[in-house]
């Protein structure tokens, strides 16, 4: 009993300076933007390529770069459902629409892969503000079902009257051309940096979404990131303290649809193809299960949302017998991870390592009490 | 988890692989067995080859040859791929052609069914290098697929794939075929734009599509029901239909002996024939070439059915296979297709495959299920005869190779890649022949070798010169 006591007033007072440091540390900008970039210099290798972790995982170098791209699209959706608290099933139009014309314009106009992003994001910020001015006047589940119609809409409309522009469900070939003209996407690089990125696509891939993380980092700690998560909690007040709800759902629209066009253009960069089944509603789905799977509202659960999908689609899908029963599997660790934490993988994780510091509110919780403060004390 | 010596040789051969694809560390070069020119024989994979040194002669073979895409395998073993949808719409059929790779991976490694039966073939792997196998599931989805094959490609060291079902997913992986330089064969797809304007070097099409469908229907329908006969089209108002429409009037109409009696397009989602099935009671026709597939197909015709059409009109289904005719049921009886292979196919090697596979899995097989079977064959005897697995040199093997096994008297064009071989006209049966055949459908015509000319569409749409091998 005694040694008990003492080890934990010990524990509890070194740790309150360290903690506490930590705590200012993690929220900081500087920190997120360090980590994010560390994040992608060592995921494909971790993922791909070390010893062990590697042969845990069974990945490769090709499904991170796709990871990465989806978890830009995650963070892009994230940013309206778990920010603004809209809930849109058609986020695919903006992926899809992307998509294509990032390929149209590479194929037709001018094919460097920066050039074709900018206008794959453009593309998308205009179907959005097109959509908004229909999508911003519905709430709850009609903006979402219409937002899901307005996404099938652009999927038939691609796949038959446009045939002669898209090539329907033949989809179109994007040619891989080197970035301002000597960047070659394909260039592999040996030695350390060879080990750790492979070659140019996971670099410009890799900067793009630490470009988005950070800026998600920005928009999240700005007054102007204060007011979508009011917006979230409570629309009606949030219009009686005098701002202009419809504006700042637009921007977060807008916002939300140009980092989603950001995926779409990478991906038709990175697969050099596009096709109609990136408007199809299955993808929308697709990314509301990766952001909730993760952790809706933070900036990690998209991200290893994302992951655990791909993991599924993409390593267990290969998986001899088991593989067939991917699709299963998944959907089965998606109930009881929504079951059991409605904060996601990422809410698991911050409760466990909250509880881990207080292990007295653990017991409190065991007995009754509340710990979820200490969970979502961790997301802001 | 016996394999976990395996993978850790996997990941330092991945990290080489990285770095040294395209053979820019001239040092690491040696180790993966590339260094040297075409011309120069280069002992360097040797220290690889030799932990599998009691496999048979010719697995000296790779170091002839520089290294390109997956080129060479290492080890004893060489890595194949399988990705089709074996979940999804066109689940049936990709279980299906599962259960052919399958079946090819125990033959070509352990001998039996038409490894035994064809001389080209050792039933000791390929070339002495067991075909170690490696599956994925597209559902149907392009971008999947891309995912699959990636890691096919990256992590396994594949040489070579097959399946799929899906236009879409075979046209995107045609790309990827070229792009990586490793051959694939097999998408049973029937979009005529594969052999044409998206042809590739690197893919091999082994079956039919909308135009060779048209071009066979063209040969077999006049004499199956009659050279007097009126046409009526009712069609999928997008590519697939209206590319088999277009075919079958020009092979069955315009060059043909039969009247054109109109058509009428199904909106893309609409279930509800009663317009359609009203225009061609209205044009008096007695045959309809109803362009569809699946379940959609299944509705269409139990609704010709309930209009009680179906006695005095012949109905011909361009392409029949499991995934339109286990809805089909016992409708299907009467139904007229085309099948590129049937289990009662005319000729020997047909025969053993059925005996082989039903002795295996206790079913009768299918088109789809030797759809990946026997490319898996012809992939293996082309390695065989060129003596290497070096993509550049498997392909041109391929571009003219002549074989006769399941799919009878088969040769691929230089041209577009497209297969030249025999095609088979069915009719559905009823529940209780069917139960006899162990399949829906009973041949009732068996067309000559055929495909159309070079020179002529689609294949005039191929530039197959803008495609490199990759060793020019």
């Amino acid at each position: 009993m005694s040694t008990d006591n003492i080890h934990k007033t010990v524990d509890e007072e070194s740790s309150l300076i360290s903690w506490d440091t930590w705590d200012g540390i993690k929220h900081t900008e500087s920190f997120v933007l360090l980590s994010s970039v560390l994040f992608v210099l060592t995921f494909s290798y971790a993922f791909g390529r070390a010893p062990v972790v590697s042969d845990i995982f069974q990945g490769y170098h090709g499904l991170a770069v796709t990871i990465l791209i989806w978890s830009i699209f995650a963070l892009g959706f994230n940013l309206l459902l778990g920010q603004t608290g809209l809930l849109s099933f058609g986020h695919a139009m903006f992926f899809g629409t992307a998509s294509y014309a990032a390929a149209l314009f590479a194929i037709h106009v001018y094919n460097d892969p920066l050039a074709v992003i900018v206008v794959a994001t453009l593309a998308a910020v205009a179907l959005g503000a097109v959509a908004a001015l229909i999508l911003l006047r519905l709430h709850t589940v009609y903006f979402s079902i219409v937002a899901l119609a307005i996404g099938q809409f652009l999927y038939f409309l691609a796949r038959e009257p446009l045939v002669e522009i898209t090539k329907g469900i033949n989809g179109l070939e994007v040619p891989r051309s080197p970035v301002l003209g000597f960047f070659e996407l394909e260039h592999q690089y040996g030695g350390l940096l060879g080990e750790l990125v492979v070659n140019n696509l996971y670099l410009f891939v890799g900067v793009f979404f630490v470009a988005v993380v950070a800026s998600i980092t920005r928009i999240r700690k700005s007054p102007y990131g204060l007011i979508f998560k009011a917006i979230r909690e409570n629309e009606t007040r949030t219009a009686f303290v005098g701002l202009d709800v419809w504006r700042y759902k637009f921007a977060a629209f807008l916002l939300s649809a140009s980092i989603v066009g950001l995926a779409g253009g990478l991906m038709a960069v990175n697969t050099q193809f596009a096709g109609v089944e990136r408007l199809y509603w299955s993808v929308s789905g697709d990314v509301v299960v990766m952001t909730v799977l993760g952790g809706l509202g933070t900036l990690a659960g998209p991200v290893i949302g994302t992951f655990v999908f791909f993991y599924f689609k993409g390593i267990v899908n290969g998986f001899p017998t088991l593989g067939n029963y991917w699709l299963l599997l998944l959907s089965l660790s998606f109930t009881t991870v929504v079951w059991v934490y409605r904060d996601g993988i990422w809410g698991m994780t911050t409760a466990f390592t909250g509880a881990l510091r207080e292990p007295r509110e653990l017991l409190d919780s065991l007995t009754g009490g509340d710990s979820t403060g200490d969970s979502s004390g961790g997301e802001n | 988890m016996t394999d976990q010596p395996a993978l850790t040789d996997e990941s330092r051969r991945r990290y080489l692989k990285a770095i040294g694809t395209a053979g820019l560390t001239a040092g690491l070069a040696g180790c993966t067995g590339g260094g040297g020119s075409e011309t120069e024989n280069t002992d360097g994979g040797g220290g690889d080859d030799s932990s599998g040194g009691d496999t048979s002669g010719g697995d000296d073979s790779g170091e002839d040859y520089e290294a390109i895409g997956n080129f060479p395998p290492e080890g004893s073993s060489v890595s194949i791929g399988f990705n089709g949808p074996t979940s999804g719409a066109l689940g049936p059929d990709g279980q299906d052609q599962e259960k052919g790779f399958d079946l090819a991976v125990k033959h070509l490694n352990e001998g039996g069914g038409l490894v035994d039966y064809w001389d080209r073939l050792s039933g000791d792997g390929i070339m002495g290098y067991q075909v170690e196998p490696t599956k994925a599931d597209t559902a149907g989805s392009a971008d999947t697929a891309q995912d699959n094959i990636e890691r096919m490609i990256q992590r396994d060291n594949i040489q070579f794939w097959t399946g799929g079902m899906s236009s879409t997913v075979t046209m995107a992986m045609q790309n990827v075929a070229q792009r990586e330089k490793v051959p694939f064969m097999g998408g049973n797809s029937t979009s005529a734009g594969i052999s044409g304007e998206n042809c590739s070097r690197y893919y091999f099409h082994p079956t039919f599509h909308a135009e060779i469908i048209g071009m066979a229907m063209g040969e077999a329908a006049p004499s199956v029901l009659g050279e007097d006969r009126s046409l009526f089209h009712i069609y999928m108002d997008y590519s697939y239909g209206q590319s088999n429409r277009d075919a079958a009037r020009k092979y069955l109409t315009e060059q043909g002996p039969w009247e054109d009696a109109g058509g009428a397009a199904i909106a893309e989602g609409e279930t509800d024939h009663s317009s359609q099935i009203q225009a061609l009671e209205d044009s008096g026709a007695d045959t309809l070439y109803f362009s569809s597939f699946g379940n959609f197909a299944a509705s269409g015709l139990a609704q010709l059915r309930d209009a009680g059409l179906t006695d005095d009109i012949d109905v011909i289904i361009p392409h029949v296979s499991a995934f339109t005719l286990d809805p089909l049921g016992a409708d299907a009886e009467g139904v007229l297709g085309m099948e590129p292979w049937n289990p009662n196919a005319d000729n020997e090697a047909s025969q053993t495959f059925v005996e082989a596979y039903q002795a295996e899995y206790d079913e009768t097989p299918n088109q789809s299920s030797l759809h990946t079977y026997e490319s898996m064959m012809v992939y293996a005897a082309a390695v065989e005869e060129a003596g290497t697995f070096h993509p550049p040199t498997v392909v041109r093997t391929l571009e003219e190779f002549e074989w006769s096994l399941a799919w009878g008297d088969s040769s691929y064009r230089t041209c577009d890649h497209q297969v030249e071989r025999p095609w088979y006209m069915v009719r559905g049966v009823g529940d209780d022949r069917a139960e006899e055949l162990g399949i829906r459908t009973e041949i009732v015509e068996t067309t000559d070798p055929l495909v159309y000319e070079c020179s002529e569409f689609p294949a005039s749409n191929c530039a197959m010169g803008d495609n490199e091998y990759g060793d020019e």
